[in-house]
């Protein structure tokens, strides 16, 4: 997989392996912010000391981060469906395609999916931070592996 | 034309309310008493000056870069400043990236949740 960013401030993901291609598919497409595991990972408190706050925060606030959330996984799911209908037979891989406009969503979807595979998974920041030791073939290796990939995926659209 | 202050939970706005006429007050005088005792308008007044700060918390998932981007974006802070705040973050486990009144922080915490930080607001010592 190669990273560009186009003179049209289009950004390409250009030759994904469609295992690769799938991967991110299927674990995106997962995680969905409107769905109550997924959010309860995600929505954090405005104080530690302030009960009413809190309270105040998780009727007013939490809805709306939901809703925006849930904008961002559909524009991804969009843009993946769009790489999806474009594999290329000649090199048999896919290119993922979208507007700068994109960006913000992405980045947060992105986020979205390490954080909650990290809190699922229960990973240190050691275990994080030594890409080298993982075990594909476990449920957890494998999990290490897609935030290895998208932390990667961030790290391009960012710099 | 007398005036009582009250403070809304959420938010801190501070909201006018005209007080009934002379011939009303009878009707009201508890309510009244209770809103305007000394402890009440000295407590109102330390929270008029109250300033918060906006806290950003270590997490071990966010990359380096994300959060700086992230500084750069909500608070205009240039890369030089959201660096330096990030690293604050990463080696002591928190940075205060703003100090003000409390609506504007909570607007600003709310923003770097919407981003996935861990942020919190506190009373500004």
């Amino acid at each position: 997989m190669q990273f560009f960013q186009h003179k049209n401030s289009n950004f390409e993901f250009r030759n994904i392996e469609p295992w690769l291609a799938h991967e991110i598919t299927t674990v995106l497409c997962a995680h969905d912010p409107k769905q109550a595991t997924i959010a309860t990972r995600l929505l954090a408190v405005p104080s530690y000391e302030d009960e009413q706050l809190c309270a105040d925060w998780e009727e007013h606030v939490h809805p709306d981060l939901i809703v925006l959330w849930s904008s961002c996984h559909s524009i991804v799911m969009s843009d993946l469906q769009k790489m999806a209908e474009n594999l290329s037979r000649k090199k048999n891989a896919y290119d993922l395609i979208f507007p700068s406009s994109h960006q913000e969503a992405w980045l947060r979807m992105l986020n979205i999916v390490r954080l909650s595979l990290a809190a699922e998974h229960q990973f240190c920041e050691q275990e994080m931070n030594d890409n080298s030791d993982f075990d594909l073939s476990t449920p957890r290796g494998e999990a290490l592996a897609q935030m290895l990939v998208f932390s990667g995926m961030q790290q391009c659209l960012i710099s | 034309m007398h005036c009582i202050y009250t403070v809304t939970s959420l938010s801190d706005h501070l909201i006018q309310i005209p007080l009934p006429k002379e011939r009303d007050l009878d009707a009201c005088s508890a309510s009244t008493e209770l809103l305007e005792t000394p402890e009440v308008i000295a407590k109102n007044r330390r929270e008029r000056v109250q300033l918060w700060q906006v806290v950003v918390h270590n997490d071990p998932v966010n990359l380096m870069s994300y959060v700086t981007m992230v500084f750069c974006k909500i608070f205009g802070f240039n890369k030089q400043i959201s660096e330096k705040h990030m690293l604050e973050v990463h080696h002591h486990g928190r940075s205060i990236l703003w100090v003000g009144d409390r609506e504007q922080a909570e607007l600003y915490v709310q923003k770097l949740h919407a981003e996935l930080l861990l942020a919190t607001l506190e009373p500004a010592l």
